[in-house]
């Protein structure tokens, strides 16, 4: 296996006595889009922030790329959109592209930029033309994407990349989620919709209090992998409900048999699957206790 | 080198579309305009009264020095007053105005080391506020000279000096920038710009006065903050070479209180603005966005 792309080792971060992090631990692998869940001041931004490199943590090992997160070699590895950001109003949207491939050093040149802002749904060549300041929010944010891709990025950190776009607009995301990690880059995404990590994350990492509470890992349903076996199973017949708390598929067949052998009607059967949603909640509620 | 031109031509072209260059060397062009119509009716009068015989021709000789030299003097004090404050504007965002608009960290990310960003956020207000003075100083020598006949001594080397001078001024707007709002970091680099002004005063009104406590006092704020001391060389540099009763008047005058810049005095204020930067960035390299 290669090196992780992002590795974060017990660290912490405190802004005066509030504490952002509180040992966390995280690792990330080439072509692993990881979700970032958790409340507001759970940590999540300040732990994108310091994979990009714009906060130092107090203690513990933040490495990107087997570089130390923040040195000028992690940071050539990284892409970044933040939550709050602006561009330079005065600036054309070709022009901050292209600013952002010099400082990146890439040498991408017009091609790259073409295709990213394809990418980003921005290709039209009047909208590369307008200042960036003119552009609506949502409009922004793919500008922000398109930025956050210069210079082929092996870790993309993308803070509430979605939270300003249309449902088209997050589709395309998704799309392009689905591309880098096709292509082995590794995406950290922090956003507040389920439904979007759901369909777009391998892994979630749910945050509270500057800690990871539960790392969960989804499969290509969105569901969360080894909840549906753990899901507690119904069965409706004609002479009443049978639950089980949990059954593999194979115990589920097995079952059913046994109920029609002994002459019963089945009408229904159900599992209980938690959702995202509910494993989230149930975190919250529990302090991160598993369910 | 590559991020620090890139970040210099980015800066230099903000201030263009924002139109801050444009405005100023307007502004700038109407303050010569301004400049050489007052001199132009104060030397038509002091001619017509020489011709007239109402001024003694024992003061001829001095008012064809000491009038150019006084008028030019101001305007070489406005001109450095304005420039320095053109400065303090465009720096004072630069870096934590920039970072609460959610655009400095987008700059930061990128395989550029932070003290690059800063240095070239200043060297772009520094060069746009030197262009400034330089221009409209230029041209006020210029319009001196054609219309009077005086021209100052060491205009290049006054030049320089109050480059520096407008440079340091720079620094502490950028270096308050790292650490202030826009407005705060503004108000503080001029508050330290208004008490340099006053340490300068306190000295020559000590020196005048003879009184030592005050004088020292002056020279120990001139010494902090050494940007006015820059001036008062420039001035040094302009007035030097007149010579006699009219040379006393000059540097007598408001405008004249000048002193030759020793090179312990000029390297102390490169020094004096490097510390400033380097400060600066040591505090931005550990500064979180």
């Amino acid at each position: 296996m290669s090196a992780p792309a992002l590795r974060l080792r017990e660290v912490r971060k405190s802004y005066g006595r509030t504490v952002a992090l509180a040992g966390i631990s995280l690792e990330v692998q080439p072509g692993e889009v990881l979700g970032l869940l958790g409340p507001n001041g759970a940590g999540k931004s300040t732990t994108m922030k310091i994979a990009a490199g714009l906060v130092g943590a107090d203690s513990g090992e933040a490495v990107v790329g087997g570089a130390t997160a923040g040195s000028r070699q992690a940071r050539r590895q990284v892409g970044y959109l933040g939550e709050l950001f602006r561009f330079p109003d005065w600036m054309r949207l070709d022009e901050m592209l292209r600013f952002h491939q010099r400082l990146a050093g890439s040498s991408g040149g017009a091609d790259e930029r073409d295709r990213l802002l394809q990418l980003a749904g921005l290709g039209d060549a009047a909208v590369r033309a307008r200042k960036v300041g003119t552009f609506s929010k949502g409009m922004q944010q793919r500008a922000g994407i398109a930025q956050a891709l210069i210079g082929d990025p092996k870790l993309v950190l993308l803070d509430e990349p979605t939270s300003a776009l249309d449902p088209q607009g997050r589709a395309e995301v998704r799309t392009v989620l689905r591309g880098l990690r096709e292509r082995g880059v590794a995406v950290v995404v922090n956003t507040h919709l389920l439904t979007e990590v759901e369909r777009t994350c391998d892994r979630v990492a749910i945050m509270l209090e500057g800690r990871v509470v539960r790392e969960l890992a989804l499969d290509a349903s969105g569901a969360v992998v080894g909840a549906r076996d753990a899901a507690p199973l119904l069965v409706r017949t004609d002479r009443g409900e049978h639950r089980r708390e949990s059954a593999s598929d194979d115990q589920v067949a097995t079952l059913v048999e046994e109920l029609v052998r002994a002459g019963e009607r089945v009408h229904e059967v159900r599992r209980d699957v938690p959702t995202l949603e509910n494993t989230y909640l149930s975190a919250m509620a529990g302090k991160g206790s598993a369910p | 080198m590559n991020g620090f031109l890139t970040i210099l031509r980015a800066s230099l072209r903000e201030h263009a579309r924002r139109r801050t260059a444009y405005v100023a060397l307007a502004l700038g062009a109407l303050f010569v305009a301004l400049y050489s119509l007052g001199i132009h009716f104060i030397w038509a009068e002091i001619m017509r009264d020489i011709e007239s015989g109402r001024r003694g021709p024992g003061g001829v000789f001095e008012l064809k020095q000491l009038v150019p030299a006084t008028m030019f003097g101001l305007s070489m004090f406005a001109t450095w007053f304005l420039s320095a404050v053109a400065a303090t504007f465009m720096a004072a965002g630069g870096i934590r105005g920039e970072a609460e608009r959610g655009i400095l960290q987008h700059v930061l990310v990128r395989p550029v080391a932070r003290h690059t960003v800063l240095v070239a956020r200043l060297m772009a207000a520094a060069l746009l506020a030197v262009l400034f003075l330089v221009v409209v100083v230029g041209c006020c020598a210029l319009a001196t000279r054609l219309i009077t006949g005086w021209q100052p001594g060491n205009l290049m080397k006054a030049l320089l000096l109050l480059a520096l001078g407008t440079t340091g001024v720079t620094a502490i707007a950028i270096a308050f920038s790292v650490r202030l709002h826009g407005v705060a970091a503004g108000i503080a680099s001029l508050m330290l710009f208004g008490l340099g002004l006053v340490g300068g005063l306190l000295e020559q009104l000590g020196t005048g006065i003879q009184v030592s406590s005050v004088r020292q006092s002056g020279e120990w704020v001139s010494t902090a903050l050494p940007f006015e001391a820059m001036y008062q060389a420039a001035l040094h540099q302009i007035t030097s070479d007149i010579a006699g009763v009219s040379g006393i008047v000059v540097r007598l005058g408001p405008f004249g209180g000048a002193h030759a810049a020793s090179s312990i005095l000029v390297l102390w204020a490169i020094a004096w603005t490097a510390a400033i930067i380097a400060l600066a960035a040591w505090r931005l390299r550990r500064r979180d966005f």
